[in-house]
């Protein structure tokens, strides 16, 4: 069995989540490849190298690759497939976008979000948006995943693969890089961050997500949204934490004003500790929360970051 | 958010939903007499069976709901010393 692992980049450099994909490799078992694409990857593709059970770092070094754009990579990957047995990403918006594009062009069936290996061909999924955990068993001859990296522990840094670079695949895509639009801050990623603290609806409206920032800046904190603070657009969409949005398991997660709708819980449930600050105490996060505080959050969070 | 100018043709996702279209009766009347041409997935050469078979369904770890505090202050304090994340 071989395995291929795309690597995620983060702003050219490697992203803590492919140490996660790589343990879910581990899990399958077999030699393990990590494929880095963009554009001036060396640091990325020698931080891969260094990652337990890697068998051989593959970089694709190309400007078309730059902005991770799905068309370029599944072109890439469709060729490099032929060597594997398994293909996985992380289930991060590249991974994402990428590889449903990979499997429908060698016409396999993916495995989304998987969060637990059986055997080679076997392997837990959510469904339902958490409420139920399902076990699937692929009998494609390439099996495609992407993995969700809460739910595997990062492999150590002990490893030294070759690295060597793969020519660059015809790009007949029709699509090209024009600009991305980032909400631009110095704070945590929001899939890494160690501590999380979302705000809701009744944050009232986006100027008061200024409140969280305080905190979040004595906590090293992420800033994240439930979906109803980001519809309303108090914030930007890549803040949103839930079942279309982040998917996060930090150390501590703090739901600020947020009721804890079933598609946002999706997306937080599996954190360490959860505290929930509402209004009102009959608000369904409470069911999940470790700690809930029941009153206004205008006068609680400017306590709270006294306090810390 | 991103963006990117595509040479047709291009297919697109919107997140936002379209007005429905709703057919008139007259209109459904008239569809009834359209001839219906039945055809299955073999006559196109596409294969539709499933490779991923669905071998069980669990549910999910439960998570136990906790207590509710009182104050910011018992808050701070339960998070320093019980659960020990600050």
């Amino acid at each position: 069995m071989s395995i291929l692992v795309l690597a995620d980049l983060h702003e050219g450099q490697l992203a803590g989540a492919t140490a996660h994909v790589v343990a879910a490799a581990q899990a399958i078992g077999g030699d393990i490849d990590v494929l880095v694409a963009g554009e001036g990857v060396q640091a990325a593709a020698d931080a891969a190298a260094k990652l337990d059970g890697v068998r051989k770092v593959r970089v694709a070094d190309n400007a078309v690759y730059a902005h991770q754009l799905a068309e370029p990579m599944a072109a890439r990957l469709v060729e490099l497939a032929g060597d594997y047995t398994h293909v996985l990403a992380s289930a991060s918006t590249p991974g994402k976008n990428v590889l449903p594009r990979l499997a429908a062009m060698k016409d396999v069936s993916q495995l989304s979000d998987v969060i637990g290996v059986e055997s080679a061909d076997t392997f837990l999924r959510p469904i339902y948006a958490g409420n139920a955990i399902a076990t699937v068993k692929s009998d494609d001859a390439l099996t495609v995943i992407t993995v969700r990296t809460t739910a595997f522990d990062a492999v150590g840094q002990g490893g030294s693969a070759a690295v060597e670079a793969v020519a660059f695949a015809a790009d007949n895509s029709q699509s090209s890089f024009v600009k991305e639009e980032l909400a631009q801050s110095d704070r945590p990623e929001l899939g890494g961050a160690k501590v999380v603290i979302s705000g809701g609806r009744g944050m009232g409206n986006g100027e008061n997500f200024k409140l969280l920032d305080g905190i979040a800046d004595k906590l090293g904190a992420a800033i994240g949204a439930s979906r109803a603070a980001v519809d309303a657009g108090f914030v930007p969409n890549d803040m949103q934490v839930g079942q279309t949005g982040k998917i996060v398991a930090p150390e501590l997660y703090i739901a600020v004003g947020i009721s804890g709708a079933i598609q946002h819980l999706a997306g937080m449930k599996d954190s360490k500790v959860i505290v929930a600050i509402n209004k009102d105490d009959e608000a369904p996060i409470f069911q999940v929360a470790d700690y809930g505080l029941v009153g206004d959050l205008f006068e609680i969070l400017p306590e709270l970051e006294s306090k810390l | 958010m991103r963006s990117w100018p595509k040479r047709l043709p291009t297919c697109s996702l919107a997140l936002t939903s379209n007005e429905p279209r709703y057919a008139k009766l007259p209109d459904i009347m008239k569809a009834k007499k359209k001839p219906l041409d039945v055809k299955t997935p073999t006559d196109y050469g596409v294969e539709v069976a499933s490779k991923v078979t669905l071998l069980k369904v669990q549910s999910p770890a439960e998570r136990k709901g906790g207590i509710k505090v009182a104050s910011v202050d018992e808050l701070i304090d339960k998070l320093k010393n019980e659960a020990k994340v600050l």
